[in-house]
C-alpha cells in the first residue's frame, strides 16, 4: 500500500502535467486530486490496518507464541500502528513537500509566500491542542475499533458456522453505531469542547475500559482458526 | 513430583450446544511417548488445541508441570499447519520467525532435522509438497527444547519410507524430561516406539494405558487392543 501511495503521489502530477500542461488549472486539479487520493488511501490504509490487527488474534502462528495475552495485545497494536503511521507519515511528508513547492513556486511568488508564512501565528496552546487531539483521536480510534472487532469475533462463536460471517458483519455495524452513539452522547454531556481536560479524561477512561475488555475477551473467548 | 507432567482434570469443551470433549481426566508423566487414538471427529485435534490454550472457554483444568494458566504455552510445542504464513515465504524466513518468537528454539537442531528429512530451507513454503510440508512442520515442532510436544496427525501425507525413518528417530529428538503426544491413524508403524496409548471415544477418554502392560497382560498388539477396546465399548 505504501508503494502504491508513493507511486500515486509521484505519478499523479506527471499525468496531470501531460494532460493540462503547466498552468494554474493544472495546479488546482492536482491539489484537489491529491487530496481525494490521500483520503482514499487513508481509508484503505485503515481497513488494512484493522484487518491486519484482527488477523493476529485468529492465527495459530501468533497465538502459540510464549507471550501473555496482554503482551500480544499491546505489541500487536503498537507495532501495526507504528508501521501504519510510518507509511502514512512518509506519504504525508511527500505530499506536504509537494504542496509547499507548488505554493512557493507556482501559486504564489516567493515574497507572497514569505508574507503568508510570517502572518501565520500559532500559540503553544494551539500546537498542544492539535497534538493532544491527534493522539487522543488516533488512540481512541484504534483501541475502540479493535475492541469492537474482538467483540464481534466473540459473538460469532455463539452462532452456527455458516452464519458466522453474516452475523459478524451485521453485529459489527450495529455495535459500531451503538458504541459511537452512546460515546458521543456521554461525551457531549461531559463537555462541549473538543479539546478539554474533561473530554480527554473521558476518552482515556473509555480507552482503558476497551483495553481491559479486549484482553479479557481474547484471553477467555477468542480462538485462533484451525 | 506429582506436578511434573501433563494433568487434565475433568476437561470438557463445547461449541454452542455440541459437546466435543467431555470430562477427560488423565495424568501423564514426563519422559513418555504417547499416541492419541480415536476415529475422525472424536476430538483429538480439539484436545490438543485445548492443551495448547488455542481453544478457549473449556471446562476443567489443564496443568503442565504445575502451570495451569496461559503461561503453560511456553512449555508446549504444537505442530501448527503454517497456514498463516504466505506461500511465497522461504523456509529460512519461517525458521527465523520461530527463532525470534521462541527462546527455546534450537537452530542447530532444526538444521539437523531438515538435513535428516532432506528438506532444503531455501525453498518457498508454497512450493513444498504435502508430505514435505508435514516434514517441515515436524522439524519446526521438534526443534524447540521444551516439555510437551503435540504432533497432530503429522505423518498423513508422508511417504512410507520417510515415515519409517521419522518414526524410528522420534525418540532421538525428544529429551528424556519431555513428553510427546502424537495423534495418528498409522498406529502399527508407531507401535515399536510408543510408551502409552490414550484412546478417545464418544468425546471422552476410553482408556489411558501402558503399551508394555497391554502386550504382557492382554497378549495383544496395541492395534489389536485398540480395535478390541473400541468395539467393546
Amino acid at each position: 500500500m505504501g508503494v502504491a501511495g508513493l507511486a500515486i503521489s509521484l505519478f499523479w502530477p506527471l499525468g496531470m502535467l501531460l494532460k493540462l500542461g503547466v498552468n494554474r488549472s493544472f495546479w488546482t486539479s492536482f491539489a484537489i486530486g491529491e487530496t481525494v487520493i490521500a483520503f482514499i488511501l487513508l481509508g484503505i490504509g485503515f481497513i488494512c490496518l484493522f484487518a491486519s490487527i484482527n488477523q493476529v488474534w485468529l492465527s495459530n502462528r501468533f497465538r502459540l507464541l510464549p507471550a501473555s495475552t496482554s503482551q500480544l495485545y499491546f505489541s500487536n497494536l503498537l507495532m501495526k500502528t507504528a508501521g501504519f503511521l510510518l507509511i502514512i507519515g512518509l506519504l504525508a511528508l511527500i505530499d506536504f513537500a509537494l504542496s509547499g513547492l507548488i505554493l512557493r513556486n507556482w501559486l504564489m511568488t516567493p515574497i507572497e509566500f514569505q508574507r503568508a508564512i510570517s502572518k501565520a501565528t500559532f500559540s503553544m496552546t494551539d500546537v498542544m491542542n492539535v497534538v493532544v487531539s491527534f493522539v487522543d483521536a488516533m488512540v481512541s480510534l484504534i483501541v475502540e475499533l479493535t475492541f469492537l472487532l474482538i467483540l464481534t469475533e466473540t459473538l460469532e462463536n455463539f452462532v452456527a458456522e455458516k452464519y458466522q460471517r453474516l452475523v459478524g458483519v451485521v453485529s459489527f455495524i450495529v455495535l459500531l453505531f451503538l458504541f459511537s452513539f452512546v460515546d458521543e452522547k456521554i461525551s457531549n454531556l461531559i463537555s462541549n469542547d473538543i479539546v478539554s481536560v474533561t473530554s480527554v479524561l473521558f476518552d482515556a477512561v473509555v480507552v482503558i475500559l476497551c483495553i481491559w475488555a479486549s484482553i479479557y475477551l481474547l484471553k477467555n473467548w477468542v480462538e485462533s482458526r484451525k | 513430583m506429582s506436578a511434573q507432567g501433563l494433568e487434565l482434570q475433568h476437561v470438557g469443551y463445547k461449541k454452542m450446544t455440541k459437546v466435543i470433549l467431555n470430562d477427560i481426566s488423565v495424568k501423564i508423566p514426563l519422559g513418555r511417548l504417547v499416541v492419541l487414538l480415536g476415529e475422525n471427529g472424536v476430538g483429538k485435534t480439539t484436545l490438543m488445541r485445548v492443551i495448547s490454550d488455542l481453544n478457549k472457554g473449556y471446562q476443567g483444568k489443564v496443568c503442565l508441570n504445575g502451570v495451569s494458566d496461559e503461561r503453560r504455552k511456553s512449555l508446549i510445542s504444537f505442530s501448527d499447519n503454517l497456514s498463516s504464513f504466505r506461500s511465497k515465504i522461504s523456509l529460512n524466513d519461517v525458521i527465523a520467525f520461530y527463532q525470534q518468537g521462541y527462546p527455546d528454539f534450537d537452530l542447530q537442531r532444526v538444521n539437523e532435522l531438515l538435513n535428516f528429512m532432506r528438506i532444503d530451507p531455501l525453498q518457498r513454503l508454497g512450493s513444498l509438497s504435502k508430505g514435505n510440508r508435514e516434514k517441515f512442520v515436524i522439524a519446526l515442532t521438534l526443534a524447540r527444547r521444551t516439555r510437551l510436544y503435540l504432533l497432530d496427525e503429522p505423518l498423513s501425507g508422508v511417504d512410507i519410507f520417510s515415515r519409517d525413518k521419522i518414526i524410528s528417530s522420534l525418540v532421538k529428538w525428544i529429551d528424556n524430561d519431555s513428553l510427546l503426544l502424537i495423534s495418528t491413524h498409522h498406529l502399527s508403524e508407531l507401535e515399536q516406539v510408543i510408551d502409552d496409548v490414550l484412546i478417545l471415544k464418544d468425546q471422552t477418554m476410553l482408556e489411558y494405558r501402558n503399551v508394555e502392560d497391554i502386550r504382557q497382560q492382554e497378549g495383544l498388539s496395541v492395534e489389536e487392543y485398540y480395535r478390541q477396546t473400541y468395539l467393546e465399548h
